[in-house]
């Protein structure tokens, strides 16, 4: 919305219509406050970014107190700042009161690190931070981290599921490592009747814990 | 992916390592050259994807080689026995023969278990006749590893088929 144009300002230069422009002048200006005022809260259209360290919401046109104002039609594209979290606060897992994005997510210790679906052949169905699956042997099955733990004691499960050759009514046995490599996870399936290794159809494995 | 790396380990094995392009959070490379360093990110290639792989392989892994994906065997019976020969798998059939052995021992198992009762009912009434028939049974058994068929086989394909007929009903419930 455009404000009023006011009168035009009496000038001493002028001195003959001095004051019938300043009558006019002085007549609009209520007119003028009415009009501001209509304005309501201020719009300070998009960011693009904003640190929450160095904004102040403005007050009301007129008012005396700053921060008492509000935003409308904000629209940020991203953030920066101390008010979100890093990769040490998604470790340490206790802040209530910062901001976790998506590139930092996987840091917090409930978060899977890495993750496969895969055949035995090596056709991968998922995979999440997996460099490759190495076909050591009938029924095991090596899986190698692209972001490598930071030691061998973190918790990984794997899964056979079913068989290649389809005889699933047997039961068996799926072995992890005991202590699995910083950067990889060795599975064994093992068939129960005699406990040798037998080719599943299709291998799953996570893993949990500190990268 | 079309590429596979193998490579033979210290105790003689042989691993086949499967390069991975993960279907979600793949790592892309930025590419600061083209002016647009805000989004200037490009999908891994296949070659550098195989490349991830062949650097993370075992520090003792012996004769790594990247190969077509397709010269791995798809009958995967004799995995253990799978050896790498120029550049190529192929089976070593002094391991795909103890492999064979291995696989009508399984198959002879519950085969000895029902004989040896066999043997036992035949012991404890007298009848000679039951027993000539079970110790012959027991024979056989006992002899399935020593086919000929095992020896002679030339080839994985001869192998799988060198099972003795006192055995052919137990690989037929296996399979």
């Amino acid at each position: 919305m455009l404000l009023t144009p006011l009168p035009d300002a009496p000038s001493t230069a002028d001195p003959a219509n001095f004051a019938t422009k300043a009558d006019a002048l002085v007549a609009a200006l209520p007119g003028l406050v009415t009009e501001i005022n209509a304005l309501g809260d201020v719009n300070i259209g998009n960011a693009s970014t904003l640190n929450g360290t160095n904004w102040t919401a403005p007050g009301p046109i007129g008012g005396t107190t700053p921060g008492a104002g509000s935003f409308t039609a904000v629209t940020a594209t991203s953030f920066a700042g101390a008010a979100l979290a890093a990769q040490s606060d998604q470790e340490t897992g206790t802040s209530t009161s910062k901001a976790v994005t998506p590139g930092v997510q996987k840091f917090h210790p409930s978060a899977a690190k890495g993750w496969v679906n895969v055949g035995v052949s090596g056709d991968i169905q998922q995979s999440y931070n997996v460099t490759s699956v190495t076909d050591a042997a009938a029924g095991q099955i090596i899986v190698n981290w692209n972001v490598d733990f930071s030691a061998g004691n973190y918790c990984v499960i794997g899964q056979g599921i079913a068989t290649s050759s389809g005889t699933a009514a047997t039961f068996y046995d799926t072995r992890t490592s005991t202590t699995p490599a910083a950067g990889s996870s060795t599975h064994t399936f093992l068939r129960a009747s005699d406990y040798q290794p037998v080719d599943p159809a299709t291998w799953a494995v996570v893993a949990f814990g500190d990268q | 992916m079309s590429k596979v790396i193998i490579y033979t380990r210290a105790d003689g094995g042989l691993s086949v390592v499967h390069p991975i392009r993960n279907t979600l959070g793949e790592a892309r490379i930025f590419m600061p050259a083209d002016g647009e360093a805000k989004e200037a990110f490009r999908e891994m290639t296949d070659a550098e994807i195989v490349q991830r792989a062949l650097a993370k392989l075992p520090a003792d892994a012996i004769n790594p080689q990247i190969v077509e994906a397709d010269a791995i065997p798809v009958d995967r019976t004799y995995r253990d026995a799978w050896m790498q020969q120029d550049g190529a798998v192929v089976h070593d059939m002094d391991k795909a023969r103890e492999i064979q052995k291995d696989r009508l021992r399984a198959l002879r198992a519950p085969l000895f278990d029902a004989n040896d009762i066999a043997i036992q009912s035949a012991l404890a009434d007298g009848d000679s006749k039951a027993l000539k028939t079970a110790v012959a049974t027991r024979d056989a058994l006992r002899d399935v590893t020593a086919a000929p068929a095992i020896e002679a086989a030339k080839t994985p394909d001869e192998l799988k088929l060198a099972v003795p007929q006192i055995l052919i009903a137990a690989e037929a419930v296996e399979k």
